[in-house]
């Protein structure tokens, strides 16, 4: 049984603290923000690659003058497009490609209408020619 | 497989509570610093690889049974009597009495074997007789005999000495 002076006793003997340990040497793991950037990053490097690859691949199939045409099928883009500049192979190529059909892509670049009206004073050569009456 | 981050910080907030009581006891036992510090953190790193100590039903007692295992497996220190080194303190004691430290230190090392482990587990552990008695494999009325001869003795021993406690 103990008595009032063995309580007396361990409390003075509590009042010595032991000395605190060495800290634990533990290695702790990254946290997990960094570890999930770690993992993220060469993702999101691949994804973007395949994502280029995707569209480069997909560009380059396309007619080099598809771009100027919004709307392929509609024929007052194409008709635009055969009147808005000189003819040539290049836009030949682009009438071809974005016409429904052949017939309609020749059609638009035999009947397209005169750009521009002539300067004043000056005649169409071929106005001209047409109206003369030349014997043969 | 390592620990988490979570078991980690229960670990290691086990070891700021109870390992300045741990230490003592290991020290008690070895008399040595290097050798007990190496038993306090060798019982809390392989708490980390088995990542806890949910199995144990008395964390306080079985952190104490750990330590003294792992000093028991220990040959070298069954087999040596080394003396209580005067230049490295157990204790913070208190008002910086260093002389009563020491005076303490000596009195807990002319204590037997079992009398010192029942007396630190007791009174720096906070353990009661009954996980003192589980930890040491006795009944708990052998480990309450055991401290009461030893509170006899350290009183005799510090008394001689001093009697700070006498006007508290």
């Amino acid at each position: 049984m103990p008595t009032p002076d063995d309580e007396r006793f361990k409390q003075y003997l509590s009042e010595f603290k032991p000395v605190p340990a060495r800290p634990l040497p533990i290695e702790r793991r990254a946290p997990a923000i960094w570890r999930s950037w770690v993992f993220a990053l060469p993702a999101v490097a691949a994804l973007t690659v395949l994502v280029a690859a995707f569209f480069a691949v997909h560009l380059h199939r396309k007619p080099a003058g598809a771009a100027i045409v919004k709307s392929p099928a509609n024929p007052t883009a194409i008709e635009q497009l055969a009147n808005s500049q000189p003819l040539t192979l290049h836009r030949a190529n682009d009438l071809l490609a974005q016409a429904p059909s052949f017939k309609a892509a020749l059609d638009n670049v035999a009947f397209q209408r005169q750009r521009g009206d002539l300067p004043k004073g000056s005649k169409s050569a071929l106005s001209t020619l047409g109206k003369e009456d030349i014997k043969l | 497989m390592q620990p988490t981050n979570a078991e980690t910080e229960t670990i290691e907030t086990l070891y700021r509570r109870h390992s300045p009581a741990l230490l003592l006891f290991a020290l008690a036992m070895t008399r040595e610093r290097s050798r007990a510090q190496d038993a306090v953190h060798q019982v809390f790193l392989k708490l980390l690889e088995r990542r806890g100590a949910a199995h144990a039903v008395d964390v306080k007692a079985y952190l104490f049974a750990s330590v003294r295992n792992t000093l028991l497996n220990d040959a070298k220190v069954r087999k040596r009597e080394v003396p209580i080194d005067s230049e490295s303190a157990w204790f913070d004691p208190p008002n910086r009495d260093y002389a009563a430290e020491l005076n303490l230190r000596r009195a807990l090392g002319a204590l037997s074997d079992d009398q010192r482990e029942v007396t630190i587990m007791h009174i720096w552990g906070d353990l009661t007789f009954s996980e003192i008695a589980e930890v040491l494999g006795v009944s708990p009325n052998t480990a309450a005999s055991r401290y009461r001869y030893a509170v006899a003795k350290l009183r005799d021993a510090m008394c001689v000495r001093e009697e700070p406690y006498a006007n508290s």
